[in-house]
């Protein structure tokens, strides 16, 4: 049952690393806590529910899920943070906090609060090697958050986007330089970010069946795990942190008991925290 | 002190008088009372916002259309009956803000809710102090009522009756000899489901429970069940109970389904929530679960509340997860006609002056209802909770259906 | 007095402790998310006290309080040395560590919660409310209140003229505990039933909304808060099902109109000036 339950693991963890990687674009990079990011999470997987219940076809409903996510978070940037930019640096957070109430509020009324599903049950056939077995949907969502992440990494890393979205937290000068207002970095990185918790919604709901307006709530809180885990403002090290607490909480309720689960996931994040802030991996410092 | 002939005659005279008085007071609530006043109000206190907001929304509307069928016959001995709402938003605090509301600002005579075990454990007491009634019409978690009387009383079945009568129908059906638990560790009823009524069920029919005193875990409304399951199937149980609900239980046995599994399933009540055979369809075939009431029942009863429910859900909380009436709704459905009882077989007048001796009228009349005639109620018993049939369900064909009537 | 408002008066109480806790830890320039976790150990420990061992609710509350402040001082020794976002994550660890663990532990209920507490009453809760106002007034204007304003506007300035900047915050965490805890003891009291999922995050970032909305520059800022976001969800009752939908988009457009809050130094001593009937 071991190895099965590593494989269980990873698949789990790579829809946390797709949240963590979300989050540390906006924390990371833009030195921004978007405590909201759990609920573009959720209003990505129910964008994508309303599409196919709608009679759209799958492809069209995880984009619909994907973009629908990135705009609610561009909507965000633009209500919580914004406004709020010369405040405390603290409180364009808890607007964030509101702005989920909001959207948690919002999905109950137009979804309901009893968990929702993708219509389509996908029949997926499982694959075996040896004793392990492992489904095909499971296999697809390991190769999108990969290929998401290696995507992310690229367009961080890479392209002109990325290099002015990096400096523009740092230095508005470098950023101008590239040609882009600090104010379209912003809104674009919420973008992506706000697309790629969207997508991790979709994902995990397609292949995992069920989401509630307020699944949102955990699933921002254990991103926030993984990015500290891994190392904040660290992408790869946000991917790792996510596979890891993918693996954790499964040992967990395979071995132990699913009451502790979340215990020990925040037991493990307050150590984190106390001994090694800057995560498994730190972010070295280019000068 | 010395016993005087005035003394005596005085003693004598005062305590015919005060004995006498009493007879007149017995005698009043003994013959029903004119009911008086314009409306007479009665609170419902259910959530309609947070987790529970879709199956509170459908108790709201059942209360309601209770009302409407009562009130298009005349209301209670003449006198029209009147719902006042105040939400509890699934959780304890804001429940008993919305219990003070109803009871001290509204005043309402009795209140129907709230919906949860754990926040009925918070209302009750207060109900108690407040000396008004309180009919939960959700909450099965064995003991609640008992610990508040004399004011809590629950218009629900606890679980352990559910439970026992599933586990004889599967047994029957599917001849088990060794069954693996999953059980909730965070919903209340879900979780003394898992880890006290099922392996109390299964015990007393001489089940091996192959998980022991550790049952597989998980949590409510988690998005994923694949640890959970590949231990189950490790396992190689005949059948798996579950401690779960309905929501919960379809993505288990969905999961299980794809992991190879071929065992049946059951549960009881809480498994009845969120459709589970229209959602899992063939996958869920052959689950056991138990109630005490469902959609499907067509006696006349069920009829007239499955009509005027029809009819309240169009303008009421409208919307697809409010359409289809489940045992919440019907739970309330007959609350409201136990309290029209209450009012015009208790005695009660309905006058400002009288709200304290009428709120009383209503709990001693429940106190003692144990033949009442509804859909799917019969009265309370002495420990305050509801007296009913259990009704042993099987998903079948993308529908719940009545296999035995207990 | 209307049932119904004795209640209000009481959660709203009860909330300005929590406002007052968020207040005090703030006051030295850290923001915490892990009042809930204070309120817990607060309210189980006074609960155990009372209905397990037969306390008095006033010992068993002021206990728990100190229960709770010892904790702040245990959990703040090492969190206070995070900077700025770190520690408020390490506190919202701290807070869901606390919750978690008392969904599991047994002695005080577990996952059923704990019911049994005897009342609290309205008297008892502004008592404290009373108490702890006024060592705030009083504080404001001592010098201790004035190190603390010193370690706010520049701490590195503070330190350099002889300020303990760590042993100052380490009080004021350990300080902000203890009313966290009294404020969670006094709930548990009133409430009659708890359990774990009322020390959620969400209870955390009330305490912290109390006191950005109502004014985070004085205590009064606090106080205002607290009333306000305790009536709000009463009066948006009418709105039924859609009560907590406007009630998020109502904060979020009340924090981006007026960021520093309803109640700044300004708007204070401009209303001193005018009651003191200077022009």
């Amino acid at each position: 049952m071991l190895a099965q339950q590593i494989v269980n693991g990873f698949t789990l963890g790579s829809t946390y690393a797709l949240i963590a990687i979300g989050y540390t674009l906006v924390l990371g990079v833009l030195k921004k806590l978007n405590l909201a990011h759990g609920e573009l999470f959720m209003a990505g997987a129910f964008t994508g529910i309303g599409a196919a219940s709608l009679g759209a076809p799958l492809l069209v409903s995880l984009l619909a899920g994907f973009v629908a996510a990135g705009l609610i978070a561009v909507a965000i940037e633009r209500t919580c943070f914004y406004p709020l930019r010369h405040a405390n640096f603290l409180s364009p957070m808890l607007s964030t906090i509101a702005f989920g109430l909001f959207l948690q509020g919002l999905a109950t009324q137009i979804f309901g609060s009893d968990p929702s599903r993708f219509p389509v049950s996908g029949a997926s056939f499982q694959i075996q090697f040896a004793t392990l077995s492992i489904s095909a949907i499971h296999i697809v969502i390991l190769a999108t958050a990969f290929g998401l992440m290696i995507g992310i990494d690229l367009l961080v890393n890479r392209t002109r986007w990325g290099i002015a979205v990096r400096a523009a937290s740092d230095d508005a000068e470098t950023a101008a330089q590239q040609g882009m207002s600090v104010s379209a970095l912003t809104m674009t990185t919420f973008l992506v970010s706000g697309a790629l918790a969207g997508a991790a919604g979709v994902l995990t709901t397609l292949v995992y069946s069920q989401v509630n307006p307020f699944i949102g709530i955990r699933q921002g809180l254990i991103g926030m795990v993984a990015m500290v885990i891994g190392g904040l403002g660290n992408l790869r090290g946000a991917m790792i942190g996510g596979l890891a607490i993918g693996l954790i909480e499964t040992m967990n309720d395979a071995y132990f008991t699913a009451g502790y689960r979340d215990f020990v996931i925040f037991f493990i994040f307050f150590v984190f925290l106390v001994f090694r802030p800057q995560g498994l991996f730190p972010v070295r410092q280019e000068r | 002190m010395k016993i005087t002939r005035r003394t005596a005659v005085v003693g004598g005279l005062s305590t015919t008088l005060i004995g006498s008085g009493r007879l007149l007071l017995h005698a009043d609530s003994a013959v029903a009372q004119k009911v008086e006043g314009a409306e007479i109000k009665i609170g419902v206190v259910v959530p309609v916002t947070g987790p529970a907001a879709d199956v509170g929304k459908r108790e709201a509307i059942g209360a309601q259309a209770a009302v409407d069928v009562i009130n298009a016959k005349g209301g209670a001995d003449g006198r029209p009956l009147k719902l006042y709402f105040a939400d509890e938003g699934s959780n304890p605090q804001e429940a008993i803000s919305a219990v003070r509301k109803v009871a001290g600002d509204d005043n309402v005579l009795v209140i129907v809710g709230p919906h949860y075990s754990s926040t009925a454990e918070a209302t009750f007491p207060l109900g108690n102090r407040l000396k008004i009634v309180q009919v939960a019409v959700a909450s099965s978690k064995p003991g609640v009522a008992k610990a508040n009387r004399p004011y809590a009383f629950r218009n629900t079945l606890t679980e352990d009756k559910i439970a026992d009568a599933v586990v004889k129908a599967a047994q029957g059906r599917y001849g088990l000899k060794r069954v693996a638990i999953i059980s909730d560790t965070k919903d209340a009823v879900a979780r003394s489901l898992g880890m006290a009524v099922l392996p109390a069920a299964l015990q007393a029919n001489n089940i091996e429970i192959v998980t022991g005193k550790d049952p597989v875990t998980f949590q409510t409304g988690d998005a994923q069940f694949t640890a959970q399951v590949t231990r189950l199937k490790s396992l190689t149980p005949d059948a798996i109970a579950l401690g779960a609900v309905g929501p919960d239980a379809l993505n288990i046995i969905l999961e299980s389904r794809k992991q190879g599994m071929s065992q049946p399933f059951l549960g009881t009540a809480p498994l009845m929530e969120g459709n589970l055979p229209e959602r899992g369809g063939k996958a869920v075939d052959g689950t056991l679960a138990g109630s005490i009431w469902d959609v499907v029942l067509n006696d006349a009863g069920s009829i007239a509340f499955k009509d005027a429910y029809a009819v309240r859900a169009k303008t009421m909380y409208p919307g697809a997860f409010t359409q289809v009436p489940d045992y919440y709704p019907a739970n309330a459905y007959d609350a409201v006609f136990m309290i029209r009882d209450a009012i015009v077989q208790g005695g009660v007048q309905n006058r400002p002056d009288t709200l304290e001796l009428d709120r009383d009228r209503i709990k001693d009349y429940f106190s003692k209802m144990r033949d009442f005639r509804g859909i799917a109620s019969r009265g309370f018993n002495e420990d305050g909770d509801g007296i009913k049939d259990v009704i042993v369900m099987e998903a079948k064909n993308g529908h719940w259906q009545p296999i035995i009537a207990a | 007095m209307n049932v119904y408002i004795e209640g209000v008066l009481a959660l709203m109480g009860i909330n300005i402790l929590v406002a007052l806790s968020t207040f005090a830890i703030l006051s030295a320039d850290r923001l915490s998310l892990g009042t809930a976790g204070f309120m817990a150990v607060g309210a189980y420990l006074s609960s155990y006290l009372t209905v397990q061992l037969g306390w008095g609710v006033y010992v068993a509350v002021l206990t728990a309080g100190l229960a709770a402040s010892a904790v702040g001082f245990l959990v703040g020794l090492p969190l206070l040395r995070l900077e700025g976002i770190y520690f408020v994550m390490g506190t919202l660890a701290f807070g869901e560590v606390v919750r978690t663990f008392f969904l599991n532990f047994e002695p005080t209920g577990g996952a059923y919660g704990m019911r049994g507490m005897y009342g609290t009453s309205l008297g008892m809760i502004y008592l404290f409310v009373a108490g702890f106002l006024a060592l705030f007034i009083l504080h404001s204007r001592s010098r201790a209140g004035l190190a603390m304003d010193a370690v706010r506007d520049d701490d590195q300035a503070a330190s350099s003229i002889g300020i303990d900047v760590v042993a100052l915050r380490l009080f004021s965490f350990a300080w902000g505990g203890f009313i966290a805890g009294i404020a969670g003891a006094l709930f548990a009291h009133y409430v009659l039933y708890i359990e774990s999922s009322n020390f959620s995050f969400l209870t955390s970032a009330n305490a912290i909304l109390f006191v950005l909305l109502g004014g985070s520059q004085s205590v009064w800022g606090a106080v205002l808060g607290a009333m306000l976001f305790t009536l709000l969800p009463e009066w948006l009752r009418f709105l039924s099902d859609w009560r907590m939908t406007v009630f998020g988009a109502a904060l979020v457009a009340l924090m981006a109109l007026r960021p520093e809050g309803l109640l700044t130094r300004e708007s204070l001593m401009l209303m001193r000036h005018r009651l003191r009937g200077k022009p």
